[in-house]
C-alpha cells in the first residue's frame, strides 16, 4: 500500500500521570487512501481521539510518542514541529470536532474565521478568499452566504455550526478531513442531513475522511473500513461490511450485540451486556486487553502481546481464538 | 379514565425571556402548547422528541419542579400543585442523564442512597436504614463493599446504578427517565436498559422513558409519544408507532435512525428546511416549513390529536 495518503505503523503514545505512565496507544497501524473513509470506532478511553490528536501534532504536553512510521502524502509527519504541523493543518490535514460552539470563536464573525485560514496558508486576496467563502457556505446548505458572513457563531443553530466548521475544513481544499464525532450534539434528524453533506463533499472533493465516532451506526452508513478500537489499540479491522456481517474479534461481537436495533431485537428482550469495565492502562500489563469481559477467555489469552491475524487480505484482528469458534461458544 | 398515575390535561408553559436593554419587549419561548397525556399504573410510556421540543419540561412538570403556565398536571388523580414536596418524591423519582453530575462528590454512595430515607424519617435507626441501603445496592447489582466508597472512584455505569438505586429507596410508583443511558457507553447501556425491564418486572413500576434514542425507546416503551415544537404529534402503541407512523415527522425521525447492519435500505430523510425557532412558532401546523407533504392547509390551520393519535390534516396511511 504505497498509495496511502496517511500511513501509521506502530504508534505507541503515553502519558506521564500522578499514578504512573497510562499507555494510551499501543500499536497502532492505520493506513488511509486518498478518497477514502475509514471509521474509528470504540467507547470512550479507547484511544480513537488521542489518534487523531497524534495525527494533527496535538498531543498533550505529558505526552511522548513512538511510531515506525507516521506519514502524510508519502513524507514523514513533522508533529513535533510545530511550525511545520501549522503549515499542514487546516491546508492539507483539517479537522472538525463535535461541538462547533467550542470550536467556533463567539467574538469574531464567521468571514474573519472563514478566510483566516485561506489567507495565511495560500496568500490568498481578501476578495478571492471571500468569494471561496461565499461558495463554500452556499455548497454546505447556509442559504444567504454573503449576508451571514458577517453574522456570529452564536446566531447560527447547532447544525448550521457544524455547516460552517466543515465549510471553514474545506477552505483550502485539504486530502484528509479528521471528523472526531461530528454529528453527536446534534438532533438526529439534523445528524442525517450533516451525514449526507459529509458524504457527498467527500465525493465531490474526493476527499479522505478519518470518521471518529463511538457510533456503530454512522459507521456502517458512512465507512468503507472500519477500526475498531479497544484499550489503546486496534483490536479489528476490515471493510465494513465484514466487520459487521463477520465479526472475528469477540468485542467487536461484543458491541453490536449489545445494541438494541429496531425490526431486530425483540422488544423488551435482555440485550447482551458487556460484563465488567475497560481495565486499567496505567503501568505494564501482558496479554489481551479484553480477555476478562470475553466469554471466550482462555489460559493462552493472558499470555504476551495477541498478534495480529487475517482473516483475509482485508480483514484483520488481534485474538488467539479462531472466529469460527466464536458463534459456538457464545451462543 | 381516572386510574392514571400521572396524568397531563392541556399543559401549556412558556419561559418569559428578559426584554432587551434597549426596550425590545418580552418575549415568550413556548416549551408546552397543550400536552394531555396519562400514565397507567405499570405503564412504560416513552417520549420522543428533538432538542425543544419540551421533552424535559414535562419532566419537571410532573416531577412538580415546575409549575405550569395553564392546564392542569395530576399525580394519583390529585393536582401536583396542592401536594407537598414530600408526598410527590413518594410516589415519583427522576434519573437523569448524566451520572457524574447528579451524585454529590463528597459523599459516600451509602450516604447519598441513604439521604431520602433520612429526609423522610423512614428506619428508625442507622443501622435500620444502612440496612436498606444495602438492600438497594443489591437490587441494583452493585457490590455491597461500594457502600463506603464516593462517587468518583466508580464507572459511569455503576454511578447510574447508584442514580437508579437511589431513585428507587423510597419505593416510588413512578419513575422518571431523562435520557437515562445517553451519557453512557454502548456496553454500559446494555447493562443498564437490563436493570430497568429486571426493575419493572420486579417491582412493577410506571415508567416515562424520555429519550431521543429511538431504538431504545422501542425497546422499552409500550406506549410512544412524539412530540415537536411543545405539542404531541402523534402517539401510539409502539408496534404500531414504530411500524406504521402516521406523522410526517414520526416517519422523518425513525428515517434517521442508523444500525449497525451495513446492507440496511439508506432512506432518505425527506425533511426542508432547518428546525423552527421556538420563540416564533410557525403559523398553522407547527411542522409544516419542514414537512415534505405539506399542502396550503397546513400553513393556516393548525391541527389537533382530538383524542386520536395524530395530529396531521393528511396523515399517513
Amino acid at each position: 500500500m504505497t498509495d496511502a495518503l496517511l500511513d501509521i505503523a506502530g504508534l505507541d503514545v503515553t502519558i506521564r500521570t500522578d499514578a504512573g505512565e497510562l499507555h494510551a496507544l499501543r500499536g497502532v497501524d492505520l493506513r488511509i487512501a486518498a478518497g477514502e473513509t475509514l471509521g474509528v470506532v470504540g467507547e470512550s478511553g479507547c484511544g480513537k481521539s488521542m489518534t487523531a490528536l497524534a495525527i494533527m501534532g496535538l498531543l498533550p504536553r505529558r505526552a511522548r510518542w513512538r511510531a515506525e512510521r507516521l506519514s502524510f502524502e508519502g513524507r514523514p509527519l513533522p508533529v513535533d514541529d510545530q511550525r511545520a504541523m501549522a503549515d499542514l493543518r487546516g491546508a492539507r490535514i483539517a479537522m472538525i470536532f463535535q461541538d462547533p460552539m467550542t470550536s467556533l470563536n463567539p467574538t469574531l464573525t464567521i468571514g474573519t474565521q472563514l478566510v483566516e485560514g485561506i489567507r495565511r496558508h495560500d496568500g490568498a486576496s481578501a476578495t478571492t478568499a471571500r468569494m471561496r467563502a461565499i461558495e463554500l457556505l452556499a455548497r454546505v446548505g447556509i442559504a444567504d452566504p454573503g449576508a451571514r458572513l458577517g453574522q456570529y457563531a452564536h446566531q447560527f443553530s447547532g447544525g448550521q455550526r457544524q455547516r460552517v466548521m466543515i465549510a471553514s475544513a474545506l477552505m483550502c481544499r485539504p486530502r484528509l478531513l479528521i471528523a472526531d464525532e461530528p454529528t453527536t450534539a446534534l438532533d438526529v434528524t439534523i445528524q442525517a442531513q450533516i451525514l449526507d453533506l459529509l458524504g457527498e463533499l467527500r465525493r465531490e472533493l474526493g476527499l479522505a475522511l478519518l470518521l471518529i465516532t463511538h457510533d456503530l451506526g454512522i459507521v456502517a452508513r458512512m465507512a468503507d473500513r472500519v477500526a475498531v478500537m479497544y484499550a489503546g489499540e486496534i483490536v479489528e479491522e476490515a471493510p465494513v461490511r465484514a466487520a459487521f456481517t463477520r465479526p472475528s474479534h469477540p468485542y467487536t461481537r461484543a458491541l453490536i450485540a449489545a445494541l438494541p436495533i429496531p425490526g431486530r431485537t425483540r422488544p423488551g428482550s435482555r440485550l447482551a451486556a458487556i460484563a465488567g469495565r475497560v481495565p486499567e492502562l496505567i503501568g505494564g500489563f501482558a496479554g489481551c486487553a479484553f480477555r476478562e469481559r470475553c466469554a471466550l477467555a482462555a489460559e493462552g489469552c493472558a499470555r504476551d502481546p495477541v498478534p495480529l491475524q487475517r482473516r483475509d487480505a482485508t480483514h484483520a484482528y488481534r485474538c488467539v481464538i479462531a472466529p469460527e469458534r466464536h458463534a459456538s461458544v457464545s451462543a | 379514565m381516572s386510574d392514571a398515575v400521572l396524568e397531563l390535561r392541556d399543559v401549556r408553559h412558556g419561559f418569559a425571556l428578559a426584554g432587551s436593554l434597549f426596550g425590545a419587549p418580552r418575549r415568550v419561548l413556548t416549551a408546552l402548547d397543550g400536552v394531555s397525556l396519562r400514565l397507567a399504573p405499570g405503564e412504560t410510556l416513552g417520549l420522543v422528541g428533538e432538542s425543544g421540543s419540551g421533552k424535559s419540561t414535562v419532566a419537571k412538570i410532573l416531577l412538580g419542579l415546575l409549575a405550569p403556565s395553564a392546564g392542569t398536571a395530576l399525580l394519583d388523580g390529585k393536582p401536583i400543585a396542592q401536594l407537598a414536596r414530600r408526598d410527590i418524591a413518594r410516589r415519583v423519582q427522576p434519573i437523569f442523564q448524566d451520572p457524574y453530575a447528579s451524585l454529590n462528590p463528597a459523599r459516600t454512595i451509602e450516604a447519598i442512597v441513604g439521604l431520602a430515607l433520612q429526609v423522610h424519617g423512614i428506619g428508625a435507626t442507622r443501622a435500620a436504614r444502612r440496612e436498606r441501603v444495602a438492600e438497594m445496592l443489591d437490587l441494583v447489582g452493585l457490590s455491597p463493599r461500594l457502600a463506603r466508597a464516593y462517587p468518583a472512584e466508580l464507572s459511569g455505569g455503576q454511578r447510574q446504578r447508584v442514580a437508579i438505586a437511589r431513585a428507587l429507596v423510597l419505593e416510588p410508583a413512578i419513575l422518571i427517565c431523562d435520557e437515562p443511558t445517553s451519557a453512557l457507553d454502548v456496553s454500559v447501556q446494555a447493562q443498564i436498559l437490563n436493570l430497568l425491564l429486571d426493575l419493572r418486572a420486579r417491582l412493577g413500576i410506571a415508567m416515562l422513558l424520555i429519550s431521543h434514542n429511538l431504538a431504545v425507546v422501542e425497546h422499552l416503551a409500550s406506549r410512544v409519544a412524539v412530540m415537536y415544537l411543545g405539542r404531541i404529534v402523534e402517539i401510539a402503541p409502539a408496534t404500531s408507532l414504530f411500524h406504521a407512523p402516521r406523522h410526517p415527522y414520526t416517519r422523518a425521525l425513525l428515517a434517521s435512525v442508523l444500525t449497525p447492519e451495513p446492507d440496511a435500505p439508506r432512506s432518505a430523510v425527506p425533511l426542508r428546511a432547518g428546525p423552527a425557532d421556538p420563540l416564533n412558532l410557525p403559523s398553522g401546523c407547527s411542522f409544516h416549513p419542514r414537512c415534505p407533504d405539506a399542502q396550503p392547509r397546513c400553513a393556516r390551520e393548525r391541527p389537533g390529536l382530538d383524542g386520536g393519535s395524530v395530529a396531521c390534516h393528511y396523515p399517513l396511511a
